[in-house]
């Protein structure tokens, strides 16, 4: 067969399969692009959002490195979905074209977090869109939204609206060095 | 028997002489010359009826004229005949469109033939004479290929469509409001029906004779006029060539990019570069460079091909072995296809470093479903390459992996990576074989080999997609893994036929290991319930059987 022509490597026959490897990013970071929400932050109160949106531009929502809850080393002790008249956990989403999904603005809170001192920290959305998804496995453990906080703790998929273009939407949101920037500061 | 009798009546009541022949004679008689295979069939054509056939002016009461020698003339008068005889095609087919009233009045007949000849109906068996249909075309195909200077043939894909009609026909079919079995429950519903040719000859087929002719005239009734031709269409029907293809890339998809997809695929998955590994520019597609193929072997509008198959796998998977199957369909009807071409069109995609196909053919509608129907049934195999990102020893996870016993439930809620397109909702999903080896001198990574079914997102299920999938392979072994690298290597669809493509190696040690190892289970539980008999007996044996797996 003409087959013989074309050399088909085996699966593990890379060039420079070391290299790579190494620069080989986790899968919770290939084709994500993170951008940070500290707006909603208030004299020493920090609720930072992190969203991580994928190269389709569905948003993973996640405590942000800076927030309050992760820099004071605090136990979560619950989670309360009840959102004014919404019930986040009631969120329901039909279709392909995400019919009857809870819609968020970027001030939307998604949830309030309840710490075992008593204090109530708001976790905003800080993105226009959709709401898809929570995170069956931060409902379940909630102190996974800290300790996986950048893979397997997100709390919520959220699909954004695009009015133009995505720059207006990222507006304000901070990109990873001027988050940074930000964090230093508040030493 | 005296078909001279059955003969005589069958004119008298105004049969067509192809009518009388159709009752008289059988599938072999020769229907191109009427009279003349009467005359062979009947000992005596009686004379009076000579006389009656010159002076017989009147339409034929059972088929209306339609196998009269009159309306082949009148339909060849018609335009479409030209596009035929003008279009490149060695053959052509023609659908006739009867009026209903046609069956009814056949079925009239047949039932008065039986009733005054019963002693000739057992003997002709006359459920079998030759439909008019059936009849037309051996009446009048020589005239119509001599006149378009084609063959006919039921397979050819160039069709006219002959549609005719009668002006009583309306009228008689009333008469099935009296046969159809009424609902009284439905009865505004009945007075609206509207009774096809389909829908009355479903209740031809059921009515009983008696109810028949209770409300229908026998022998049917000499009509005023003969069938008009309403329409004459002419149509081609699309090609189907159906093969399978191999992708050999991890930058090419399989369907040309939409506009803004390319810079989605930038961060596309497991890919590093979009400019591929030689710099190419890869802006094709399987599909363009498969028809391109047709085009360049076959000289069909690209425009007119459209290309199927079944599934699809990513833009950085590589699918190998036998391939994907998948077919073409192409609006455009060439002669013939010698089989050379399909070789010829194989050896031209071939050249492609990235795609191959395989066991190209002609194939047809009927057959292309089943690429389609069964796509979300059909087990995939793959083989992927899997990263240990925690420093752990790949053996251990390796080992653990091949001592997971039977198939895998999973659930897979719809990975991020697709959720913008797809509805959200969690599917349970079954890996039915899983086996991992390491690769001697490499010590983060190994080679995995999985049987799933159709559907699983198999990237997903080897790192976990934050938790969207569970449990994953890394939650199975507790040690976070990710996806390098994945190529299906054989996808579970026995089509089309097999001409030159070899399944992947892997596949045929998978099928074998299975088998021995329902061999094993076999085996297993045949000693183990000899075991417990044997127990009892004498534990020396019993020991001894232990020992044999080692
Ligand atoms: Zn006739």
């Amino acid at each position: 067969m003409d087959e013989t022509n074309k050399h088909i490597p085996e699966i593990h026959e890379i060039d420079n399969i070391e290299k790579k490897i190494s620069n080989f990013l986790p899968y919770y970071e290939r084709g994500f692009h993170k951008v940070y929400s500290v707006e909603f932050s208030k004299d020493n109160f920090y609720l930072d959002t992190c969203i991580s949106m994928y190269s389709n531009k569905i948003c993973l929502l996640f405590l942000a490195d800076g927030h309050s809850i992760i820099k004071e080393n605090k136990t979560i002790k619950s989670l309360d979905f009840k959102v004014g008249k919404e019930d986040r956990l009631a969120n329901s989403v039909g279709g392909k074209c995400k019919r009857s999904a809870q819609s968020l603005h970027k001030n939307s809170v998604i949830c309030f977090i309840e710490t075992t001192d008593g204090m109530k920290y708001p976790f905003c959305a800080g993105i226009k869109g959709k709401l898809l998804d929570l995170n069956p496995v931060v409902l379940e453990d909630y102190s996974k939204m800290v300790t996986f906080r950048n893979t397997k703790g997100y709390v919520a998929m959220v699909q954004p609206i695009f009015q133009n273009k995505r720059e207006i939407i990222l507006k304000g949101l901070l990109n990873r060095q001027d988050y940074e920037n930000v964090l230093s500061s508040r030493k | 028997m005296n078909f001279e009798e059955v003969y005589t009546s069958l004119t008298s009541i105004g049969c067509c002489s192809r009518c009388c022949l159709r009752f008289i004679g059988d599938q072999s008689s020769n229907f191109e010359d009427p009279s003349h295979s009467l005359e062979e069939l009947l000992s005596v054509i009686p004379e009076e009826e000579t006389k009656n056939k010159k002076l017989r002016q009147n339409t034929c009461s059972v088929c209306l004229g339609l196998l009269e020698d009159s309306f082949p003339d009148e339909l060849l008068l018609h335009s479409s005949w030209k596009r035929l005889q003008d279009y490149e095609t060695d053959t052509y087919r023609i659908n006739l469109n009867t009026p209903a009233c046609i069956a009814i009045r056949d079925k009239a007949l047949n039932l008065y033939l039986k009733q005054k000849f019963p002693e000739f109906c057992k003997l002709k068996n006359i459920d079998e004479v030759p439909e008019i249909h059936h009849v037309f075309k051996l009446s009048f195909k020589r005239k119509f290929d001599e006149h378009c200077g084609k063959k006919y043939n039921v397979h050819s894909g160039v069709q006219l469509w002959i549609t005719l009609n009668h002006d009583d026909n309306d009228k008689e079919v009333e008469v099935m409001r009296n046969l159809d079995i009424i609902d009284h429950r439905r009865q505004h519903f009945f007075k609206n029906k509207v009774y096809g040719k389909n829908i009355v000859n479903d209740i031809l087929s059921k009515v009983d004779d008696k109810r028949f002719s209770r409300f229908v005239k026998l022998p049917p009734e000499i009509p005023s006029t003969p069938l008009y031709i309403e329409s004459v269409t002419f149509e081609t029907l699309p090609i189907y060539f159906g093969g399978r293809y191999c992708k050999y890339s991890r930058i090419l998809s399989q369907s040309p990019w939409k506009f803004g997809a390319i810079e989605n695929s930038k961060n596309d998955e497991m890919n590093e570069e979009l400019e591929g590994e030689n710099g190419r520019n890869i802006t094709s597609s399987v599909v363009e460079i498969i028809v391109d193929g047709l085009h360049q072997v076959f000289g069909f509008d690209k425009e007119k091909i459209k290309f199927s198959a079944s599934g699809r796998e990513d833009s950085d998977v590589r699918c190998l072995g036998s391939g994907r199957p998948f077919f073409v369909r192409i609006e455009s009807v060439k002669k013939t296809f010698p089989e050379e071409l399909f070789r010829k069109l194989e050896e031209v995609i071939n050249v492609s470093p990235d795609v191959s196909v395989f066991d190209m053919q002609l194939t047809d509608k009927n057959s292309v479903k089943e690429v389609k129907c069964g796509e979300e049934f059909k087990k995939k195999t793959y083989v992927a390459l899997c990263l240990v990102t925690e420093p752990k020893p790949v053996e251990e996870i390796v080992d653990r992996i091949n001592k997971i016993n039977g198939s895998i439930v999973t659930e897979q809620k719809t990975p991020v990576r697709v959720a913008h397109r797809r509805a959200l909702m969690a599917r349970k999903r079954l890996i039915h074989y899983i086996r991992a080896a390491v690769i001697p001198g490499h010590d983060r990574i190994f080679q995995l080999t999985l049987l799933t079914q159709a559907g699983t997102y198999v990237k997903e299920f080897i790192h976990g997609d934050f938790g969207r999938t569970y449990p994953s392979l890394s939650d199975l072994v507790s040690v976070e893994l990710d996806i390098l690298r994945l190529d299906v290597i054989d996808i579970d669809l026995d089509w089309p036929t097999h001409i030159n493509s070899s399944p992947h190696p892997l596949v045929l040690s998978i099928k074998n290991e299975k088998i021995v190892e329902e061999n094993e289970k076999q085996v297993e539980s045949e000693l183990t319930h000899s075991c417990s008999d044997i127990h009892n007996l004498s534990p020396s044996m019993n020991e001894g059987i232990e020992d044999e797996p080692l």
